[in-house]
């Protein structure tokens, strides 16, 4: 509980909107009205990755999900299969496991230890970036912790945010973790391979996401048998060429 | 937990602050915490007194105002207020919703010195 709350009211601190007193400033001190979005160094850290992505043609996927949704399984797959120049950052609480599973594929990978950060934010990603040095044009591929609380309110300047959920989750993940489907752009439904042996409805997980986001995109895969590849290979390419021709057509 | 470091980023910018307006401490500072927003107003208490520390906001008053969830409905164009993200029109039940407001993360007044 906060002990600071100003106004001597229990549980003043989480007041409601309007206020019906006057905020008195002691002697020597004063007020200063400013409106100022508390995200706002993440946000403009964001921004200059999204310009550099934008001047360089580097079409940027931020990968978010629970643990355990198959992330990684399906970046390796997306790697040997794109046949685009491609990059990758990983964000891990610890370790570097999954970047070394990433680097046998033969990409740049750039790994980032949050330690006890629950996501990646754009402060951590620029300085990736730099180190990483991502071929350009290409496909930046940025796997985030595996979290589908966090790394919802953190923007790196990606492209589009792409969350992952795999049939032996629930499937009404969606509504339990809606901030993060509002912020994805596109749902990957994964391990449709194991939907004979597990009870996941994949119309009612569709139906729960597109409460939360309307406009969400959906596309059911397994990363592991290849099933459905084909169109999330198309998904990154339509995109990534179009991002790639705004970029040369700015550079004139 | 990522509210510890929103308030990480809220006292970097209270610090940016009292160079560029000339303080040098915050007494109390008034934030605006949308109901729909992904911050947990008690967490972001616990929090700010421990990211404030050895900072211009170490012992600063941390005041919350909750701005409630505004939606409209996208089919009936209905206005109500969302308690959740997956609120249901009141009217033609329909969830699909363009969020007005409730959204807010926003840093609203200080008292310095």
């Amino acid at each position: 509980m906060c002990t600071y709350c100003g106004c001597g009211q229990p549980d003043a601190h989480l007041h409601h909107h309007s206020h019906d007193h006057e905020h008195g400033a002691d002697e020597g001190s004063r007020h200063i009205k400013i409106e100022m979005d508390i995200l706002s160094r993440n946000n403009a850290f964001a921004r200059a990755n999204r310009d550099y992505f934008a001047q360089q043609g580097i079409f940027a996927l931020n990968l978010v999900s629970s643990p355990g949704s198959g992330k990684t399984t399906l970046l390796v797959r997306t790697i040997e299969t794109l046949r685009l120049s491609a990059a990758v950052i990983e964000g891990d609480q610890q370790t570097s496991l999954d970047a070394e599973r990433i680097r046998q594929t033969g990409v740049p990978v750039q790994q980032i230890n949050t330690g006890k950060g629950c996501h990646l934010d754009a402060h951590m990603v620029g300085h990736a970036v730099e180190a990483l040095a991502p071929a350009a044009p290409g496909v930046l591929f940025i796997e985030n912790v595996g979290n589908l609380v966090c790394p919802a309110a953190f923007d790196l300047g990606e492209a589009h945010k792409v969350v992952i959920l795999s049939v032996t989750e629930g499937e009404d993940k969606p509504l339990k973790y809606a901030d993060m489907f509002h912020a994805a752009d596109l749902m990957i439904i994964n391990k449709i391979d194991l939907l004979p042996h597990v009870d996941f409805n994949v119309g009612r997980c569709i139906e729960y996401a597109r409460r939360i986001n309307p406009d969400i995109e959906v596309l059911q895969l397994s990363a592991t048998t290849g099933d459905g590849i084909e169109a999330w290979m198309e998904w990154i390419r339509t995109r990534a060429a179009a991002f790639v021709e705004t970029a040369q057509k700015a550079a004139g | 937990m990522h509210e510890l470091s929103v308030c990480t980023g809220l006292v970097e910018l209270l610090e940016e602050q009292a160079e560029v307006q000339g303080f040098n401490r915050v007494k109390a500072l008034w934030v605006e915490i949308g109901q729909l927003s992904c911050i947990e107003p008690e967490a972001l208490c616990f929090s700010f007194e421990s990211a404030a520390r050895d900072s211009v906001a170490e012992g600063a008053a941390l005041n919350i105002e909750q701005a409630p969830g505004q939606a409209e409905c996208l089919e009936c164009r209905a206005s109500f207020e969302a308690l959740e993200r997956y609120a249901q029109c009141p009217e033609c039940g329909s969830f699909r919703l363009n969020i007005l407001g409730g959204e807010e993360l926003r840093i609203k007044e200080l008292e310095v010195i």
